[in-house]
């Protein structure tokens, strides 16, 4: 430990002894990091949008805000809007997870209700009274379920008995697998929704280029209320990181940009001042172990510090500054609906993740010389001298 | 094998060749020497003679072709890679012929390089080099750049540090070559106080110091107790 330690704070030193180098790889670092990140970070949340979009068939979709947080909203608040000719309906939603042990998965608990949009019945019907649900059929496959069979469900107030009434298609893709029908009153109990809020307004328009100006009119109306255009998600999510193709483009930019930086690094010759630095250490009695790590060392720090920079910094562009130019160019959102927010989100994995694909390569290609360089260090030393 | 404690370095039939283009350049022919502790040897030989080779193979910064080199009696030629540079770092100094010094670090965080790997510098340690600098007169320069200093004092700024790690066999590669005539008998001074009694004061713990040098001030000096001449690839 005290070993790691003196070799880390030489590492540090040496950093800052080169400081003009250390300041330009240190910069290229941060570049790669921020854009990693915001791409990262921005193609989860999108996700997570899009995910949390899922019950709703609806083309525009209203919650209530506060402190950042979606809150519960009454069901006439937009009452107003009514009367408008873009607006087809207002269908105020009840809807949440429930959280099912037995698969480790999520169910979507979701008040049947008057939304046009309904989903095709495979077999039996829409529940009709209380304690019945109809459910989409992964779900219901996963759970060997069929009309007419049992099932008990954790809700708020303790496990409730429901019969299965009916199963539908959840090929669309709107349709989130795991979703169940109920009446508003047991999606209510199930859900520990003892007032009379909704969880959302759900609006169906007459014209899909009604959107701007319906989506302008709430914003007066509800200020601080978060609005989502299914559209305007799909198309970001399709355009973003719709398929694989595009998430592995991100994780390789890391590698090749740190490729990029040392062959630039060791153009510039910084090899050689290396090469004659370790084998000033290998005479000054250091093991090649030593000199090792602290190479390891000086490169995860750079490319650590920089990781940390650019992941700040992504999280600060698109979360607190709501991705200026990004958003624009990618969703069209700000310009639409200036008060449309991504949820800030970062989990732990995400970021572990983050730091191994920023670091890991740098440091690994960067030590590469090291190992090289050890055995000719002595000898070019013992000649070239200084 | 126990009744006679091994000399401190024994080198035998070292023999060392490069490869020039197409032909095969042969420096060292197959040498041998024997240095104890406490004794002061210098090797001399015109320039190109093979003198640096010579110090960098019985220093374990080169591999002969062929040949043995003992330290205290174990072979460091068959010795692998991290046992070797575990010996190196408990038994020799060497300052080379360019000195290797890092040009931006003062004097004291390069005279105290070999102590990072175990640790850094701790309180003791800092008294030692405080002494080190003070034997060597340069300790008005502890916190100086490198780059700021006088050949004279990176010549001994570099010889502290071979010793800092209490070497039992010191290497020094021209140490008095772009000296004055004061730097230069300092420099003699030093070393020949030195394999008197170590730093810690215990005669049996004296080094043994080779250094290699055409420089006529020292070849003459009383204080070495042997000239060993390199000619054409043969002590002679
Ligand atoms: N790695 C190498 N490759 C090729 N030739 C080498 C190499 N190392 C040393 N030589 C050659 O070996 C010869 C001896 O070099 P060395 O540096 O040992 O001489 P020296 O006696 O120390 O000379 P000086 O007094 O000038 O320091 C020289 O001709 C040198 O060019
Ligand atoms: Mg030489």
């Amino acid at each position: 430990m005290k070993r790691f330690l003196s070799l880390l704070a030489f590492a540090l030193a040496s950093l800052i002894r080169r400081k003009r180098r250390s300041l330009s790889l240190g910069f290229g670092l941060l570049l790669i990091a921020f854009l990693l990140s915001a791409a990262l970070l921005l193609h989860d949340s999108i996700r997570a949008e899009y995910e949390r979009l899922i019950p709703g068939m609806a083309e525009l979709s209203v919650h209530q805000l506060r402190g950042g947080r979606p809150e519960r909203i009454a069901g006439d608040a937009l009452k107003e809007l009514e009367s408008h000719p873009g607006v087809r309906s207002i269908t105020p939603r009840v809807w949440g997870y429930l959280y099912l042990p037995p698969l480790s998965a999520n169910l979507t608990v979701m008040a049947k209700n008057g939304d046009p949009a309904l989903p095709t019945i495979l077999d039996g019907t829409l529940p009709d009274n209380e304690g019945e649900l109809t459910i989409g059929d992964r779900i219901a496959h996963s759970l060997g379920l069929r009309p007419g069979d049992s099932i008990a469900l954790p809700g708020a107030a303790g496990f409730q008995l429901f019969t299965v009434r009916g199963v539908f298609t959840s090929d669309s893709s709107l349709l989130a697998g795991d979703l169940a029908l109920f009446t508003e009153k047991d999606a209510r109990s199930l859900l520990g929704y003892d007032d009379e809020l909704y969880t959302d307004l759900a609006i169906a328009l007459s014209a899909p280029s009604e959107a701007n100006a319906i989506a302008a009119r709430i914003e007066k109306l509800l200020p601080g209320a978060r609005i989502v255009e299914r559209s305007a998600i799909e198309r970001a999510y399709a355009l973003s990181f719709g398929q694989r193709a595009g998430f592995l483009a991100a994780l390789l930019l890391p590698i090749l940009g740190s490729f990029l930086l040392i062959a630039w690094d060791r153009l510039s010759g910084s090899s050689d001042e290396e090469r004659y630095e370790a084998g000033v250490l290998l005479i000054s009695g250091w093991e090649f172990r030593d000199i090792l790590t602290f190479r390891i060392l000086e490169s995860s720090a750079l490319s650590g510090i920089a990781a940390a920079l650019g992941i700040s910094l992504a999280y600060l562009y698109l979360f607190i500054f709501d991705a200026p130019l990004l958003a624009d160019l990618l969703l069209g959102w700000s310009s639409l609906h200036p008060t449309f927010k991504l949820t800030p989100m970062l989990h732990g994995s995400q970021l572990l993740m983050l730091v191994a694909i920023l670091v890991l390569p740098f440091t690994a290609i960067s030590i590469l010389p090291a190992f090289r360089s050890a055995n000719v260090d002595a000898d070019a030393l013992l000649r070239g001298g200084r | 094998m126990t009744a006679e404690k091994p000399k401190l370095l024994e080198a035998e039939g070292i023999k060392q060749s490069f490869v020039d283009g197409a032909k095969t350049v042969e420096i060292l022919h197959g040498i041998s020497l024997a240095l104890d502790r406490g004794e002061l040897v210098a090797l001399a030989g015109p320039s190109g003679s093979g003198k640096s080779t010579l110090l960098a193979i019985l220093g374990g910064l080169l591999l002969p072709r062929s040949g043995t080199v003992r330290i205290d009696g174990v072979d460091m030629i068959t010795l692998r890679a991290h046992h070797l540079s575990r010996l190196r770092r408990e038994k020799i100094g060497f300052v080379i012929q360019g000195l290797g010094l890092l040009p931006a670090m003062t004097v004291l965080d390069n005279i105290a390089l070999p102590l990072i790997p175990s640790g850094g510098a701790e309180r003791a340690d800092l008294e030692r080099l405080n002494t080190l600098l003070e034997r060597l007169e340069i300790s008005k320069l502890a916190s100086t750049r490198i780059d700021k200093l006088s050949g004279g004092e990176r010549q001994r700024v570099a010889i502290a540090r071979a010793l800092v790690l209490d070497p039992a066999l010191l290497l020094l590669d021209e140490p008095t070559a772009s000296l004055d005539k004061a730097n230069a008998e300092r420099v003699l001074a030093l070393l020949t106080e030195l394999r008197q009694s170590t730093s810690n004061g215990q005669s049996e713990n004296r080094p043994g110091i080779l250094m290699a040098t055409h420089d006529p001030r020292i070849l003459n000096s009383d204080a070495v107790d042997r000239v060993l001449e390199l000619r054409e690839g043969r002590l002679v």
